[in-house]
């Protein structure tokens, strides 16, 4: 028997699936749709996204993020050398804890700086070695998980 | 709206959605969890959607552009792990892919309820690279340009890969009985 063509194949064919009927949706399906339906309705607002949550707390948040953006703005200013110096002097002395976080930070830049020529190379790449055996395990462990949990649903 | 406004809505186009995201998946489950998410998504805008004559197309193009995404989302990131069997079959000529299929007997006498349910089967069983071009191309009436752009890959490779879906589709049609009626009339 001769096979088709391509060119024979491709009418039919799609003549044939367009004639596939719509496959029924698991009876499952709807009562899932409106469960969850539900369980979005019965969460508290804060839960929700932005644009459900009452006018008054949007406006509030918006408020509130503003000034966490200048204050974060203007920690930035004293801490970056040479960025806004004598504008930033105002929120240094509010802000008093910026500097022990930054004195702390120096501290261990400097011990570090002082120990990492004291470790020999080989530890070095030993210790490589050992995040690279640990992200790969990382990596199987959970290309197994996905296909023990997931490909199996 | 009411919930049971929605329940009547969902209850008009839920095979539609679900035929659309399971012929794209493959997999009964992951189209089942895209079809919830589409009619969340349709709940959220109901006001808008019960009243419109083109509900069913927005609907569609959701489910579509839903199953796409997790497409390329999930199984891309694991391909490695996960569909080595489908890219050894990219390297293939253009043989058919090859299905099980039962004896002569049961053959000759299959009836059309039984050849739809083994071109679905056989749909459901193309890799995944052949099924989701070939389901844009004969179900949502893309063209091959467009395809190519929505999944990221050249022109040549979107007709080839059809060309090889069609192909393997035929063979099962043929080896179900429908030789007669519809390959060789």
């Amino acid at each position: 028997m001769d096979q088709p063509t391509p060119e024979e194949i491709e009418p039919r064919l799609h003549q044939a699936l367009r004639g596939l009927p719509a496959r029924r949706a698991p009876s499952s399906l709807e009562q899932r749709v409106l469960a969850a339906i539900a369980e979005r309705q019965a969460r508290p607002w804060w839960r929700q996204s932005y644009t459900c949550w009452p006018t008054p707390v949007r406006v509030a948040f918006f408020v509130f993020s503003a000034a966490l953006a200048a204050v974060v703005a203007g920690a930035a200013a004293t801490i970056l050398p040479g960025f806004g110096v004598t504008a930033g002097q105002p929120v240094e002395a509010t802000l008093g804890w910026f500097a022990q976080v930054r004195a702390a930070g120096a501290t261990l830049v400097d011990v570090g700086g002082r120990l990492l020529p004291r470790v020999s190379l080989s530890w070095i790449y030993l210790g490589l070695a050992v995040v690279a055996a640990l992200y790969a395990a990382l990596f199987g462990l959970g290309a197994a998980a996905y296909r023990i949990l997931w490909q199996s649903r | 709206m009411t919930p049971a406004d929605f329940t009547t809505f969902m209850r008009n186009y839920q095979d539609m959605v679900y035929s659309t995201a399971v012929r794209l998946l493959g997999n009964e489950a992951q189209a089942e969890d895209i079809s919830q998410e589409v009619f969340l998504k349709a709940y959220e805008r109901f006001d808008d959607l019960c009243t419109s004559p083109t509900a069913g197309g927005w609907l569609k193009t959701v489910t579509t552009n839903l199953s796409l995404n997790h497409l390329q989302r999930y199984r891309k990131r694991w391909r490695f792990f996960s569909e080595r069997v489908h890219r050894d079959d990219e390297g293939r000529g253009t043989e058919p892919v090859e299905f099980a299929a039962p004896d002569g007997d049961f053959l000759a006498g299959i009836d059309k309820v039984e050849r739809r349910a083994w071109l679905e089967r056989a749909l459901e069983n193309l890799p995944e690279h052949q099924r989701v071009p070939l389901v844009l191309y004969h179900f949502e009436d893309q063209p091959y340009d467009e395809i190519a752009r929505r999944l990221g890959v050249s022109l040549a490779k979107v007709k080839t890969d059809i060309l090889r879906g069609r192909a393997a589709l035929a063979q099962v049609l043929l080896r179900s009985g429908a030789s007669h009626e519809n390959f060789h009339s």
